[in-house]
């Protein structure tokens, strides 16, 4: 038994020593290691760094990232970690947990510009996509619909209003009213005659 | 003669109209937010622009084009589209540049949600807009604002327009902490004109609005008695004092409750009609001894704020803020001391210190480990009349949160001018006077409920309904042998909270010597001008404690005004040594 006991103890560790080989260069992608031990061997703290993981992302969910980061080990050892997950804000955590459906420019912007406010999220891009020069001005954009877009997902929904809702009623059923004498107006004519029929209604709705 | 006929023809004509356009006034609420769109247009192009898939209670979009050349100016606007409640604009670009693409709701309660194209190209996806149209006349240089309500609270976004689809000016935050602020450039009284007010996009939170006439808009009179930045027709819509600049006495004046200030805006926090009691709560913490390191329990702050809440019904109103940790002292004392630390090198170093605009509003709560003395037990010390307090509860292993809370409020109570109401014979604590200034009271909380009040009894005499406190000195001393006639039932602290004074000095304005501005100085930390130019509050008010010379001179002040309503020196108060310091000791 304690032969074969042994027998078991070495197959594991050649058997972890070929995976951890294997494994080293698919958790890592190669150009990056090569690059950032060339670079500055002395870094010790470096801020992280997305890279896209080979191969064709699948069309039916977001591009997996890896995160790498430079962690600090014991005796001044510094070791690279690569996690598939990478540090995510409050939002982005609600967002998952909310199930809401992000766009892959939304999950970009969320993983690239941290926020745990809206707001200020939405005032950076506007501010970003505004001092935009001409070639990057679409790209821009897009990051500053998508801080929009984002926004519209993670906002709570209007609340139902009762009494809106019955003034819309009324409303509805005088411009039905109004509408058969409007019969022989032109289609311009109409749409002046509605316009000011409205602002009528609602100037009186709010005298109630 | 005939120019006077014609003046006075003018008065008659414009006299409706003056009388139509007053100052409003609207409450803290939630006006919706706007879809607010930046976007580049290129000169010659042919753009159209529509609201689609509206959903809501009932739904109804209006969409401006609007563009910035020098000043804002609308370039398209459209309302119903083709009769739907959708919108829709179509428009040549006059030149290349970016331009706003401003939706609205067209009024309150039709918001909703609302996808925006562009040529046909979907751009924003579901946002949602709302905001609410404000009809009412106003006259050239009147103030629109409108100031957040809630606590980190919206961006918001302010428009006057002549009509539904004409627009004229508009404001995001040339106001207090960058809230909202036009003064009109024209009158509008022909009847379609209206404000229009609502969030920017991704923020949230509550604001009110105020519109008011013009300041010392007349050559031999202004409209503003109080000098505080809100007319006399204003102020009565709000339920100010039109002679008060601070109404509801907290301190804090009306213009910084109403209109906020930069940094820690008051108008977030504070009612201009209620009491607002600001404490900042900073704690000692032991560099290796977590046990000994004195933080409070993390529900003070709630905690102490339902006291307030419940027994006053609202009308003061406890903000504490539970800040940051000190470096460790075994004693802290007011002024230097053999063994410790100065409360004030300390306070000057850590108190606001990244909101000094706070300073002359809080009051600041020390939670130390002891003060005076190695050998003191006491479990806190404050000033009476003031706005430093030590809680020091060194002597206790671990203090519950009963205890915590019992002597936070008791210390508290202290700068708010109660004192222990004689019951300060260790076992002769008075039964009947039922608060929590009572050292009986202190921990176990009013009636050994648990509950920390400075007023729980109901059962005064006479005497104490309709006098001061000092006609039931004699009362109170038969505490000490309750059985004198007529004094068994006796509660002299009865209404004790009606009596909490946050006017320290007591003359009516809001100086209690300990950093507040006076009228004027407060007027000046306006600039440019309050005088109907953009008001914006400074935040950065240096602060400096009252040198010893003007310390002893408020101690010589407090103490007389003391004196004169009975307290006894030496039992209701004490004055240390130097003259500088007026307190209350608790055992």
């Amino acid at each position: 038994m304690r032969a074969r006991g042994d027998k078991v103890g070495v197959g594991s560790v050649v058997l972890g020593v070929v995976l951890l080989a294997a494994g080293i260069p698919l958790l890592v992608p190669r150009h990056m290691s090569r690059e950032d031990a060339a670079a500055n061997p002395a870094t010790v703290h470096q801020e992280p760094v997305e890279v896209a993981r080979p191969g064709d992302p699948r069309k039916d969910s977001p591009e997996p990232v890896l995160h790498i980061e430079q962690v600090q080990g014991p005796d001044g050892l510094t070791v690279q970690v690569a996690r598939s997950t990478p540090a995510t804000s409050s939002l982005t955590r609600f967002a998952k947990d909310a199930l809401v459906p992000l766009t892959p420019d939304e999950e970009a912007l969320l993983r690239e510009e941290p926020s745990d406010d809206l707001a200020a999220l939405v005032t950076r891009m506007e501010r970003a996509f505004q001092d935009a020069s001409p070639e990057t001005r679409g790209r821009q954009e897009q990051r500053y619909l998508a801080a929009l877009n984002l926004v519209a997902k993670l906002s709570a929904p209007p609340p139902e209003d009762a009494r809106a809702r019955d003034e819309d009623a009324r409303y509805q059923r005088a411009l039905a009213e109004e509408q058969v004498k409007w019969r022989t107006l032109s289609p311009g004519e109409r749409d002046r005659a509605q316009e000011t029929f409205k602002e009528w209604f609602f100037q009186g709705e709010q005298k109630r | 003669m005939k120019s006077f006929m014609g003046a006075l023809r003018m008065v008659l004509l414009l006299a409706p109209m003056m009388a139509w356009a007053g100052p409003h006034y609207v409450a803290s609420r939630d006006w919706g937010s706007f879809i607010w769109l930046s976007t580049w247009l290129d000169a010659g192009q042919t753009y159209t622009f529509e609201t689609r898939d509206l959903t809501g209670s009932a739904p109804d979009t209006v969409l401006h084009v609007l563009r910035d050349r020098n000043g804002w100016s609308q370039v398209a606007v459209g309302d119903d589209c083709q009769g739907a409640t959708r919108s829709c604009v179509t428009f040549v670009a006059p030149d290349s540049g970016y331009y706003r693409v401003w939706v609205r709701a067209y009024a309150d309660g039709r918001g909703g949600t609302a996808s925006l194209y562009r040529n046909g190209t979907l751009l924003l996806s579901q946002q949602p807009f709302g905001g609410v149209p404000l009809l009412f006349a106003w006259n050239a240089k009147d103030t629109f604002r409108a100031s957040a309500t809630s606590p980190g609270g919206g961006d918001h976004l302010l428009f006057l327009l002549r009509s539904n689809t004409e627009y004229l000016q508009h404001d995001d935050d040339s106001g207090p902490k960058y809230y909202p602020l036009v003064t009109a450039t024209s009158t509008q009284n022909v009847g379609t004109q209206r404000v229009v007010v609502g969030r920017f996009p991704g923020s949230a939170g509550t604001a009110s609005f105020v519109h008011d006439e013009e300041l010392w808009s007349t050559i031999f009179d202004d409209n503003d008695g109080d000098e505080d930045g809100l007319s006399d027709s204003l102020e009565p819509l709000i339920g100010l004092s039109q002679n008060n600049e601070d109404s509801d006495g907290d301190s804090i004046a009306d213009t910084l409750e109403v209109f906020g200030n930069d940094g820690f805006s008051f108008s977030e926090w504070s009612s201009p009609t209620a009491r607002d009691l600001y404490v900042e709560v900073d704690w000692m913490q032991h560099p290796t001894n977590p046990y000994l390191t004195r933080q409070p329990y993390a529900g003070l702050v709630a905690d102490a704020a339902a006291v307030f809440a419940q027994e006053t019904g609202g009308s003061v109103r406890l903000h504490a803020f539970i800040d940051s940790a000190l470096p460790w002292h075994e004693v802290v004392c007011y002024g230097s001391c053999a063994n410790g630390v100065d409360f004030y090198a300390l306070k000057q170093s850590a108190f606001s210190s990244a909101n000094p605009e706070r300073r002359p509003y809080f009051h600041y709560a020390m939670w130390a480990n002891r003060h005076t003395s190695l050998t003191s037990c006491s479990s806190g010390k404050a000033e009476l009349l003031g706005n430093d307090l030590i809680i020091s509860m060194g002597c206790f292993s671990s203090p519950s949160i009963q205890e915590q809370r019992g002597t936070f409020i008791h210390e508290l109570g202290h700068n708010l001018n109660l004192d222990h109401n004689g019951n300060d014979v260790p076992g002769q604590y008075s039964v009947v006077h039922d608060s929590v200034m009572n050292y009986r009271y202190q921990f176990a909380g009013v009636s050994n409920s648990g509950w920390h009040s400075y007023s729980f009894g109901d059962n005064g005499c006479a005497a104490c309904g309709s006098s001061p406190k000092a006609e039931c000195v004699s009362c109170r001393d038969g505490f000490l042998g309750c059985g004198f006639p007529g004094c068994g039932s006796c509660d002299c602290d009865v209404g004790e909270w009606g009596s909490l004074e946050l006017d320290f000095s007591d003359d009516g304005d809001a100086d209690d010597g300990a950093g507040r501005g006076s009228k004027r100085s407060l007027l000046t930390r306006y600039a440019p001008d309050d005088k109907g130019g953009p008001a914006r509050f400074q935040p950065r008010v240096p602060h400096e404690e009252s040198s010893l010379v003007r310390r002893r001179d408020d101690v010589r002040r407090k103490r007389e005004r003391l004196l004169s309503r009975g307290r006894v020196e030496g039992r209701d108060f004490h004055v240390s040594a130097d003259g500088t310091l007026l307190y209350a000791e608790c055992l």
